[in-house]
């Protein structure tokens, strides 16, 4: 099943040929390995604790798309790279499904990563996989949130999204953000809120301007 | 039963001495609608009156209560008065103390709102007054308390004012829901409606009594047209825009002519931009005034003491001054831009002269050549006696998941008890037993098939297992702190900054206008201009400016859509150049220009225009059936261009026509399937899931139904972890449970509010196989005005997607095109 150049996007970054895919992941070909972010599974259960009745989906829905991905991409290894549990106890709350959803996607993949993020700084023992604060990989650091005096990053944590005018027509969409030294993920998770790219807290991250990668209808477009 | 009474007529009434002897005292005689309403009161009989403005409408109603009150020396509270408006209440308290400290009375009235302060309202509650004034929301706060039962227990009469104002939307659904629950407090009390004239009054008195049993009618006839007329000008009128520019000193000339004038526009935005302009042409420094919603509560407050104290020549203002108030001596009023409907521009002129016995004056200024003709047929509609109105809809059924939410905070709460409150309002009288049981399981706990129950409950069950109540003390404060259905979009408060880096806050400004300013930027607001400073902790912070030209324009433009009538109206008068000596040169040869190089548009035939412009292929519709009808028609044959491969990239809608942007040429046959009603059937079903207008709806529903929370308080860091677009809720559970109810009331809200589907249905069944399509080198006269205005809907598509392709192939290119007027003017 091929994908059109509109749906997975190839792209260099510190010497690696890496495919942004459409649906918001990294895929590492020479790696054999798929990256995504910021899943925040039981996300709606945590809000629901405080009343809200929003409904809970969200884990259903997020892990439908990551199988998706993974039955396409088949990686030998999946790395998460932060927040991909809403909180510590996220885990728990999964409905026995979604459990059974979650297992089976990451029995199917040799290696499983769960990088630790800022949401989620311990992993539960019923949760299938590794934990590990960063994991370095072909001169890269993969972690959630940017580390100092660190040469080339990816991570995750800021769920950009560009606002866009074009001739009148407003856009708007999650993005990955591509710099010199560092590569920002869009998050994954389907109930994820976004924060605008031009945010102050996006531009101190890199002295030069972000390349944008926009996630508009299933299609992924430099802007 | 329809009651017309003259004011010659001399029946008599019940009218105690004592109240006799204060109106002699005053100089009053006593009106005989005045004299109706004390009967009604000791008849029994909820009452519908209506009345022109300045007909003693309030007093009338009031009058019943505090004879009544005053007789019977009663203790507790007697009398309910709900306004639309807070200022209203406000100054009603006003109007009533005086006369009952005239008379000596032993009478308590209070006023309760979002604005009264907690201990007077914890006070209200121990103590209540005999009358209190007060707000829906606020008064259905107060029925969601343990203790309404005892307070409203004794209730004997309620009124509710501006009725025409709000009995057709959700803010009446949710009155009338209130009206309900007093209704099973205090089964004795009776209702007064008090309103200005409307279409339909048989339909608003329907909606006043109990489902199967209207309120009685008392009409009062307005004995004096209003004198109309359309402003005139040596000005050139200009073929688009919104602002009257043009105008200013003819108006100014207006303004200083009156006493005491309002000039009234229709949108926030060109109050500001007007309110300049005169200033600049304000050469008498008169002292004039500026009145609309996102000003501060003190600078509202100030300008309503002015105008009482007669120290204004003159306010600039928007719908917010529409209602009630009494400002004095207002001897003109000035609509600026076009009216939009005959009813509400009869209650804006009635503003003016409060004297029965005179006409009321007012001076249309239309903003562009089209709104000529639409100013013309309203002043012939009003010459006619004709009335347009908005229909009553069925009541919205989020509403009544709030309402069972409030009922289970006050006492414990039984589903068919709570069925039969609502269905007692005719609003809901419509509602099945069905549709009401997934409201209460929705309520209960969002009634999802995926749940773990006892995760998240709203209401739970009593001890004994047969009523539920509110679950928790955080789940009735989350309740309360969202009580209401005006769902307004995320707000900043605009701080203006002095040289210390303080200052005060002059308003509030919706945070779309915010992001896309950037420091250094000047802009309008609050009668003056600013420079934009920065948005720190959800204040905009902005310095004054000593720029004349403010860079950011403040587009303008009526939000209002033009009722069924008018647009038959103006349709009329385009076609019969016999009908154009009354309207100004340059209109009469616009339209004489239309006649020579393109077509006029006939009533039995749909004219379609085609012309390229700037690589583009632009296609116009002349429906002339106003703004919501075109929107909908819209985004249903843009869809239709994207199956036929035409590629549409945007369009833009006027109450008076469709204008579509694409790619592609589009040719007769094609346009004539794009306009085939059968796009009502296959297109409508897919398009209205996936549209954008469902999205606005369901964002409206989720706030109303307490999915999600219209105001956190006191959160501001946190608010980006709580908070997330509710169209990704709405995406998911399309996904996972596309039956759920807050999905089937969302469309029956966007189909209610947004659609107008019958009035396309009708159009397009109407105009099938007689459509004129016109082919033209470039944009005629008639579609200038609608191609320059800016502001387009966007259509996700191929269309949008070929932008992104010719960017991609253009890397350092990112430009920002601005629509640009030809230059036939």
């Amino acid at each position: 099943m091929t994908r059109s150049l509109k749906q997975t996007l190839p792209v260099t970054f510190a010497g690696n040929d890496l495919l942004l895919d459409a649906r918001g992941a990294i895929f590492w070909p020479s790696e054999h390995t798929l990256i995504v972010s910021d899943l925040h599974l039981e996300k709606a259960s945590f809000l629901a604790q405080f009343g809200a009745a929003v409904p809970q989906y969200d884990s259903r829905d997020t892990l439908q798309k990551l199988q998706e991905l993974v039955a396409h991409h088949r990686p030998q290894r999946v790395i998460c790279l932060g927040d991909s549990f809403h909180d510590v106890k996220a885990v728990r709350r999964l409905s026995a499904d979604d459990a059974a959803l979650l297992n089976g996607i990451v029995a199917s993949c040799a290696e499983w990563v769960w990088i630790l993020g800022n949401h989620d700084p311990v992993l539960d023992a019923d949760i299938p996989g590794i934990a590990a604060a960063h994991l370095d990989i072909g001169g890269i650091r993969l972690c959630h949130e940017p580390q100092p005096d660190t040469p080339n990053q990816i991570i995750g944590h800021y769920h950009p999204k560009v606002q866009m005018r074009l001739q009148g027509t407003r856009i708007s969409g999650r993005c990955f953000l591509l710099g010199e030294s560092m590569l920002i993920m869009p998050a994954f998770g389907s109930f994820t809120g976004g924060l605008d790219c031009n945010d102050a807290a996006l531009n101190r991250l890199s002295s030069t301007p972000f390349s944008r990668y926009l996630l508009y209808r299933q299609n992924i477009w430099k802007v | 039963m329809l009651d017309t009474i003259r004011p010659s007529s001399t029946r008599k009434r019940r009218f105690p001495a004592w109240l006799e002897s204060w109106f002699t005292a005053q100089s009053w005689k006593i009106r005989p609608h005045q004299l109706a309403m004390l009967d009604a009161f000791v008849r029994r009989e909820s009452t519908l009156l209506i009345a022109p403005t300045g007909y003693g409408k309030t007093l009338a109603g009031f009058l019943p209560s505090i004879a009544s009150i005053h007789e019977a020396k009663t203790k507790g509270l007697h009398t309910v008065y709900v306004s639309p408006l807070k200022a209203l209440t406000n100054d009603i308290e006003r109007n009533l103390i005086r006369p009952i400290r005239d008379m000596g009375l032993d009478v308590t009235v209070e006023t309760r709102t979002g604005d009264t302060p907690s201990h007077k309202r914890a006070r209200q509650r121990k103590n209540p007054p005999n009358i209190l004034l007060t707000t829906p929301e606020s008064l259905m706060l107060m029925l969601s308390y343990p203790d309404a039962k005892e307070i409203f227990g004794s209730l004997q009469c309620v009124i509710i004012d501006e009725l025409h104002s709000f009995a057709h939307n959700k803010r009446g659904d949710f009155t009338a829901l209130a009206l309900a629950r007093l209704e099973y407090l205090a089964p004795k009390h009776i209702r007064f409606g008090l309103s200005a004239t409307v279409a339909q009054p048989e339909a608003l008195a329907g909606w006043l009594g109990i489902a199967d049993a209207p309120a009685r009618i008392h009409q009062v006839q307005e004995t004096k047209h209003p004198d109309i007329r359309l402003l005139e000008t040596e000005a050139t009128l200009p073929y688009a825009g919104f602002m009257a520019k043009y105008a200013i000193p003819e108006i100014y000339k207006a303004i200083t002519e009156a006493g005491t004038s309002i000039v009234f526009v229709n949108t926030r935005a060109q109050a500001e931009l007007l309110f300049q302009f005169l200033w600049e042409a304000n050469s008498q420094n008169l002292p004039i005034g500026i009145y609309h919603g996102s000003l501060s509560k003190e600078q509202r407050r100030k300008t309503e003491a002015m105008m009482s104290a007669g120290k204004l020549r003159s306010v600039v203002a928007t719908s917010a001054l529409e209602l009630g108030i009494d400002w004095g001596d207002v001897d003109l009023v000035v609509q600026v831009g076009a009216p939009k409907g005959v009813s509400r521009l009869l209650q804006r002129i009635g503003r003016s002269n409060h004297r029965m016995e005179e006409a009321s004056k007012a001076i249309l200024v239309p903003s562009n050549r089209f709104e000529v003709l639409e100013c013309r047929a309203a002043i012939q509609a009003i010459a006619r006696g004709m009335l347009d109105g908005a229909p009553l809809l069925p009541g919205s059924q989020d509403v009544v998941v709030q309402y069972i939410i409030n009922c289970a905070c006050s006492e414990p709460t039984k589903a068919q008890d709570i069925y039969q409150q609502v269905i007692s309002a005719p609003a809901y009288a419509y509602l099945s037993r069905h549709a009401f049981e997934r409201l209460f399981a929705f309520a209960v706990n969002g009634g999802y098939v995926l749940q773990n129950y006892d995760r998240f409950k709203r209401l739970e069950l009593t001890e004994e297992g047969d009523a539920y109540v509110i679950a928790s003390k955080q789940a009735a404060l989350r309740h309360r702190q969202n009580i209401g259905t005006i769902v307004e979009a995320a707000r900043l408060k605009v701080k203006r900054l002095n040289k210390s880096g303080r200052g005060p806050t002059i308003g509030e400004v919706e945070e779309s206008f915010a992001q896309q300013l950037t420091p250094g930027d000047t802009f309008f607001f609050a009668g003056q201009v600013l420079e934009f400073i920065g948005v720190r902790d959800m204040f905009l912070e902005c310095r004054a400016s000593p720029a004349k030209d403010p860079k950011i324009p403040t587009y303008a433009g009526g939000q209002m859509p033009l009722s069924t009538y008018l647009a038959d109206g103006v349709r009329e008068v385009v076609h019969e150049p016999r009908l154009w000596t009354e309207l100004p040169d340059e209109v009469q040869e616009w339209l004489h220009l239309q006649q020579d190089y393109s077509l006029l548009p006939r009533p039995d035939h749909l004219l379609v225009e085609h012309f390229p412009r700037q690589k583009r292929f632009h296609t116009l519709v002349y429906t002339f059936e106003g703004r919501k009808v075109n929107q909908t028609l819209g985004m249903l044959i843009t869809r239709r261009m994207e199956r036929m491969g035409l590629r549409p990239i945007s369009f833009s809608v006027t109450d008076y026509a469709l204008s579509l942007v694409g790619m592609r040429t589009v040719s007769e046959d094609q346009a004539a399937m794009l306009l085939s009603p059968e796009i009502l059937a296959d297109e409508l079903e897919e398009w209205i899931v996936e549209s954008p207008m469902l999205k606005r709806s369901f964002r409206h529903v989720a706030m109303i139904t307490g999915l999600t929370e219209k105001r956190i308080q006191g959160e501001r860091k946190t608010m980006k972890q709580v908070t997330f677009s509710t169209d990704l809720i709405y995406d998911v559970l399309r996904r996972h449970e596309p039956n759920h109810l807050l999905l089937s009331v969302t469309r029956a809200d966007a189909e209610r509010e947004l659609l107008d589907i019958s009035r396309l249905a009708h159009l397009l069944t109407r105009y099938e196989g007689k459509m004129i399509f016109q082919p033209l080198k470039r944009a005629s006269p008639l579609a200038i005005p609608i191609i320059v205005d800016v502001r387009r809907e966007a259509v996700h598509g191929e269309g949008t997607e070929d932008l992104l392709a010719a960017l991609n192939t253009h890397e350092e290119a990112e430009r920002m095109m601005e629509d640009v007027r030809d230059t036939l003017a």
